[in-house]
């Protein structure tokens, strides 16, 4: 997993949430950060507008198939790398 | 079979006076001004410099996860509505919660997320929206909030009617109660106006006052906007005494008119009508008012008109009446004006306190009736009439009475 990916997208994350960067881990429940499934889908749209990719998620069932910060950043990855 | 009572058991407020029901009311007894400098980051400044605004939230309690999909109208009437609840001391289980609903009225919308929207799209040049836009911009948001907060299971709903909006969101619970449709409503109204685009939009009218706001006095200059919310828990009389609740006051009718003519000049006919039906449908004579919070807004026009049709209506009675526009205080919150105009109302009959009009300093004799200058008086109110003249000619005016 890429470290500079993962600092961005938690970067992203923490601003969305006014949370310390350094409080989010890969394996840290969204439930837990008390983040609302439409703030979710925000959040992952900013890293596709950032990373100029399309990741495949509705807004109504993003909740169900994300959990945890790490699955954010997995679904990310997998999509830039595919672009490079 | 006769009609149900519908009887306040809650109240509810936040605007500049104060952060709850209690606060507002006394900051309206003492005749205190609530409207100041403008200190809301504004976009870019406008020509309205004097506002009304809510500088500091309370300590609300709602949960992060819920306050990040409100707009700020939603959440001044999500704290203004926990508070009428609380008050009432009304327990939401599986069963009162499907017999309860909410209807909260607002005349703009979720603007912050509209104008968040636009400077992203054509200063930021960004091409994408806040996925939230629709769900916290949406004029229905501060009900479903207010329902989804308290797991309120019956009818709720949004109500529109610019400036009447919290007494139509009044009138509308009042005849579902009525009508068997749910035992409880949160009825009233929020507005979060203080904001770049709306300030605009108010500036381009030209009828805000550039300094304070003194409705009905001959130096009147215009109105000032104000943010704010509030909320009343509306109930059958059967209800309320069923389950030993409080009554505060009793919503003993409501009147409902359009003036059908200009979308910005009121008539005095559209009016004095709603007040009519208001006392028709009270089963009141006018001589059983002793209290009217006009409309009021400060301008011109407005004052003028109000006056001419409570003379219509009261006549004789017209000079016995005490008049105040708190409005002078709490700046006009719009969407949120007749629900927290309400705690005035409820408080005047229950204190025998008639709140005051501030900034009054010069007669006009256009406005020639008691509009209880400067100082509240002490009176005995039985009943108590809440005025709402909006534009765009929707009326409404509501009764409350001493229970």
């Amino acid at each position: 997993m890429s470290e500079s990916l993962s600092n961005d997208i938690i970067g992203l994350i923490a601003e969305h949430t006014e949370l310390e960067a350094a409080d989010i881990k890969l394996d840290t429940e969204l439930d837990s950060l008390g983040i609302h499934s439409l703030e979710l889908v925000e959040i992952i749209m900013d890293i596709e507008e950032k990373y100029d990719v399309e990741i495949e998620l509705d807004a109504a069932t993003a909740s169900d198939s994300i959990k945890t910060i790490g699955d954010i950043i997995s679904e990310a990855e997998k999509l830039v790398k595919g672009e490079t | 079979m006769p009609r149900q009572r519908v009887v306040v058991t809650g109240l509810g407020g936040i605007c500049s006076l104060g952060t709850n029901a209690s606060e507002i009311w006394t900051a309206m007894a003492e005749g205190r001004p609530g409207i100041g400098p403008i200190e809301s980051p504004i976009y870019r400044p406008t020509k309205i410099q004097t506002v009304a605004e809510i500088l500091e939230l309370p300590d609300h309690g709602i949960s992060r996860r819920q306050t990040a999909t409100m707009d700020r109208f939603s959440l001044l009437a999500v704290i203004a509505a926990n508070e009428a609840l609380a008050q009432s001391g009304l327990v939401l289980d599986e069963k009162t919660s499907l017999r309860t609903g909410a209807v909260i009225g607002t005349g703009v919308c979720g603007w912050y997320a509209l104008e968040k929207s636009y400077l992203r799209l054509l200063v930021e040049e960004r091409d994408r929206v806040d996925v939230l836009s629709v769900p916290m911009g949406m004029t229905s948001a501060p009900a479903s909030q207010v329902s989804m907060v308290n797991g309120i299971r019956g009818p709720v709903f949004g109500v529109t009617s610019a400036c009447s909006s919290s007494n139509h969101a009044i009138s509308s619970a009042v005849d579902l109660l009525r009508s068997g449709r749910a035992d409880v409503i949160i009825a009233g109204g929020t507005e979060a106006p203080i904001i770049w685009g709306i300030l605009k939009a108010w500036e381009a009218l030209r009828v805000v006052s550039p300094d304070a706001c003194s409705p009905f006095s001959a130096d009147r200059k215009g109105l000032s906007l104000g943010e704010g919310a509030g909320a009343a828990v509306l109930e059958t009389y059967e209800s309320a005494t069923r389950r030993g609740a409080e009554i505060l006051a009793e919503i003993v009718g409501v009147g409902m008119t359009a003036d059908a003519t200009d979308i910005v000049a009121p008539t005095r006919d559209g009016p004095a009508r709603a007040m009519q039906l208001c006392l028709e449908d009270a089963g009141l004579n006018r001589e059983q008012v002793q209290y009217i919070n006009a409309h009021g807004t400060g301008t011109k026009m407005n004052d003028r008109i109000e006056v001419e049709a409570m003379k219509d209506v009261f006549g004789d009675h017209a000079t016995e009446l005490s008049i105040s526009s708190t409005k002078s205080m709490h700046g006009h919150c719009l969407g949120a004006s007749g629900a927290l105009e309400l705690i005035a109302c409820v408080n005047a009959v229950r204190h025998g306190i008639v709140p005051p009009t501030i900034n009054y300093t010069e007669a006009d004799p256009d406005c020639d009736l008691d509009v209880t200058p400067n100082e509240a008086r002490e009176r005995k109110v039985d009943v108590a009439v809440s005025n709402a003249f909006a534009f765009g000619g929707t009326n409404a005016s509501v009764a409350v009475r001493a229970i």
